[in-house]
């Protein structure tokens, strides 16, 4: 370098030599640090590269000494924290092309944030080391992760300027990721996340030579949120979520530590189409049926030894009792009471065991009553490939099976693959059902009456006789096939009517009579091909039509393809009007909750004032509540789980926005108390009131 | 006798009642103890907003005589409109004693009530 100085005549002075050597020596530092600057030439320590000496050509004025991090140039001296920092979030690339000055180490601490929050997350302890088989490097390797870790928490909580504390939860479970700490600054929030990892995993892949690994270790990573991510109304401590590589499911505040893992990753998969899910207890409530089928089906495929060993354990421990009593319901080892209503079976025990019924925290006696016969008939999700709403039906195993409930019988047999209930036949598909009912019939009379009504007429046409028709669209592609006559596409209405008379099924069509010889038939008219380039959809709707409708005539059929059209038009009319009221009267509801709030409109949506004199604005499409350019987390309450994007709902929750924050000082109690917390705004406000 | 309008908070856009004068306090109460805020709308143009501390109790520790006065005041308002029914499981979530009859004063000169659902810090 002395040789280069003298070559190129940089006029590198002794005293710059010394610093030169001094930052050579800090091996734990990183980004640049610039030792001279000439008009043509600048000296600098590039860390990021082997703390290599470089000479580069100079096309910025800087001060010297000084330093280039996360492309900002500053002269002050740096604490450690700061290049902890920056192993976390330096740029990719040109980290050392000054873009931007710091004068000091707040304005340098708004640029990491910058930085930090410009990504979806940090891997905190990430040491980008290969994969090793030696447990010994493994060991080293963990307690370098660990200390790394430390570090970077710490560095994070001196950008935040807070105290360092342990914010670990020995309470986080298993598998499940927990938010710790959430940090919140100029409308960013950094939550850091617990992850205490406690699995297997498997390793390899190739003929057969997959080995699992037991993964044992507590992981931390930081998560950035901003106020236009649906997360960040969400992020607080204790916060529990679980996330894969398309989609992240994250707990409601009545959920919380309630969902098993089990239950949430199946939540998580099924969840692929939406980034992110909210699950409140109430949208847990609509799938758990399906999550606990699917579990049930998993369980029966994949149930190991070591999985039995455990169940057995969790049964000798907790319910060897005999007894237990949660929330008014008597859980025994056969049976279950409420309320005076008795289910008595002789596999209570197993079921209330194995499907944790009694640790639930809030226990829901139909909810088990009707989990108990799903478990007992071993109910499959049934999905048709061409329809939309899933169906299920029993995989009974056994012979037979008994259970009493409110004193009446329910009998479930099986004879060559057929069920019967109480001795009558009933489809794979309705037998959990009409065991189901059997809690709604006092005598055993009047249930097996029921149930011979149910064997000669499944559920879906005693549905479809009920309400007199079966209806429903089918859509035809123009120039296909067998619709090649069509000029454009077409999508029709078809409605059957559909009654029922001396135990015979008959439908009405242009004032003629026909007996319905399959209903079935009728059923499917408006499922998919199965192959559309052998039998397309007309073709094959006007086969099931008669081979559904006894007798029908070809004239029929055409009348009632060609009604069909303005049947579906007016059909979906009638929709479009229901809709457009609703909007309509959610747009009066906004103008009264404007005119009583003293709102105006602005750009993007609506300024109000509250009675603490603070001005509020709401962004019309987002919802977003802003109290000057800072954002104040709002979220909705009771109209959970509502569609968020209809434009009726979106009015109403302006609305309310309004009219509670015109009132600030009187809701802000509500509003601190009952959420996470982070904005002290309300907290303020409510002091001041 | 003279009728209130009444806003609800709906999946239709919101419902819209046509009260009587003396049932708006029980209907007010039933949004309230649902867990709604209730705007009101005076004649005058102002507003206030109820909460749920804002409801009566009949459960506060008083003086005998006081609850002995509140017992009658409700019986009677039970007769005029049934509401006081209403408020028999509701405590009073400020520990603030509010009268049946001092929540009822709230109503003179309501032009419209608005009930919303709630909203807190996320």
């Amino acid at each position: 370098m002395r040789v280069y100085n003298v070559i190129h005549k940089l006029g590198i002075t002794d005293i710059e030599f010394d610093t030169i050597s001094k930052e050579l020596d800090c091996v734990e530092h990183s980004g640049t640090f610039i030792a001279k600057v000439t008009p043509k030439f600048m000296v600098w320590i590039n860390h990021d590269a082997k703390h290599n000496i470089e000479i580069v050509p100079n096309h910025s004025k800087l001060m010297t000494p000084c330093r280039i991090l996360f492309k900002t140039y500053f002269t002050f001296d740096t604490p450690k924290e700061i290049y902890v920092l920056h192993s976390l979030a330096q740029y990719r690339c040109d980290d050392n092309n000054p873009k931007y000055y710091a004068a000091n180490l707040e304005e340098l601490k708004d640029s990491i944030m910058e930085r930090i929050c410009d990504r979806r997350y940090v891997e905190l302890g990430d040491l980008r080391q290969e994969y090793t088989y030696d447990e010994e490097k493994k060991k080293f390797q963990a307690e370098k992760r660990k200390e790394l870790m430390i570090a970077q928490v710490n560095a994070i909580y001196w950008l935040f300027g807070e105290a360092v504390t342990d914010n670990t939860n020995n309470s986080a479970r298993p598998n499940i990721p927990m938010i710790v700490k959430v940090f919140q600054r100029k409308n960013r929030r950094l939550a850091i996340i617990q992850y205490d990892k406690d699995h297997n995993v498997k390793r390899g892949g190739y003929m057969g030579s997959r080995w699992t690994e037991h993964i044992e270790a507590r992981e931390f990573r930081a998560n950035i949120y901003r106020p236009t991510q649906a997360q960040y109304n969400y992020a607080n401590e204790g916060r529990e979520l679980l996330w894969d590589s398309d989609s992240e499911v994250w707990l409601a505040d009545d959920l919380l530590g309630k969902i098993p893992f089990e239950e949430l990753s199946l939540v998580l998969k099924h969840s692929s189409d939406e980034k992110f899910t909210l699950m409140s207890a109430k949208d847990y409530g609509r799938i758990q049926k399906t999550i606990r089928i699917k579990l049930m089906e998993d369980s029966r495929k994949e149930q190991n030894s070591q999985a039995r060993d455990k169940l057995v354990d969790n049964i000798d421990k907790s319910f060897n009792k005999g007894k237990i009593v949660r929330k008014g319901i008597t859980f025994t080892h056969d049976s279950i009471e409420y309320n005076g209503i008795v289910l008595k079976a002789d596999k209570i025990k197993e079921y209330v065991i194995n499907q944790r019924c009694h640790l639930q925290d809030e226990p829901e006696f139909t909810s088990i009553y009707e989990g108990y016969i799903e478990w007992l008939l071993k109910l499959s999700n049934y999905k048709s490939c061409s329809r939309q709403t899933p169906s299920y039906y029993s995989e009974f195993e056994g012979k037979s099976e008994l259970f009493i409930i409110k004193g009446v019988k329910v009998a479930v047999t099986k004879e060559h693959n057929m069920l019967f209930v109480n001795n009558h036949k009933v489809s794979k598909f309705d037998v959990a059902v009409v065991a189901k009912n059997a809690i709604n019939y006092d005598t055993q009379e009047a249930y097996d009456k029921y149930v011979v009504e149910t064997s000669r007429t499944n559920l879906k046409v005693q549905q479809a006789i009920m309400e007199g028709y079966i209806a429903f669209d089918i859509s035809f592609s123009a120039g296909h096939n067998d619709n090649f006559l069509l000029k454009e596409s077409k999508s029709v209405r078809i409605s059957i009517p559909l009654l029922r008379d001396k135990n015979k099924n008959y439908t009405i069509i242009n004032e003629v009579k026909y007996p319905v010889q399959n209903t079935e038939a009728l059923f499917h008219i408006d499922e998919k091909p199965e192959n559309y380039y052998r039998d397309g959809e007309l073709n094959r709707a006007i086969k099931l039509l008669y081979k559904g409708i006894k007798g029908i005539t070809p004239k029929a059929i055409g009348e009632m393809l060609t009604d069909g059209e303005k049947l579906y038009k007016e059909h979906y009319a009638k929709i479009e009007a229901e809709h457009e009221a609703k909007i309509s009267k959610s747009k009066e509801f906004l103008a009264h909750a404007i005119k009583l709030s003293k709102a105006t409109k602005i750009k993007n949506g609506y300024k109000v004032k509250g009675v603490s004199g603070t001005v509020y604005t709401i962004n019309a499409d987002t919802l977003a509540v802003y109290k000057g350019k800072d954002y104040l987390c709002i979220v909705d309450v009771g109209d959970y789980g509502l569609d968020m994007e209809a434009d009726a709902l979106k009015n109403d929750r302006i609305a309310k926005r309004l009219l509670a924050l015109s009132k600030d000082t009187v809701v802000a109690n509500e509003i601190y108390s009952r959420g996470d917390k982070m904005d002290q705004h309300w907290i303020e406000l409510e002091q001041e009131g | 006798m003279e009728t209130i309008k009444v806003l609800v908070q709906s999946s239709a856009g919101h419902d819209e009642l046509n009260v009587e004068q003396s049932a708006l306090p029980g209907v007010v109460a039933e949004q309230l103890k649902d867990d709604k805020w209730v705007t009101l709308e005076k004649k005058d143009g102002s507003t206030e907003i109820l909460t749920k501390a804002d409801l009566p109790s009949d459960k506060i520790d008083e003086a005998d005589d006081v609850d002995e006065e509140l017992d009658d005041e409700d019986k009677a308002l039970q007769k005029a409109g049934g509401w006081a029914d209403t408020f028999k499981e509701t405590k009073n979530t400020k520990g603030k004693v509010v009268t049946a009859a001092k929540f009822e004063s709230r109503f003179e000169n309501v032009e419209s009530a608005t009930a919303t659902h709630k909203a807190k810090g996320g």
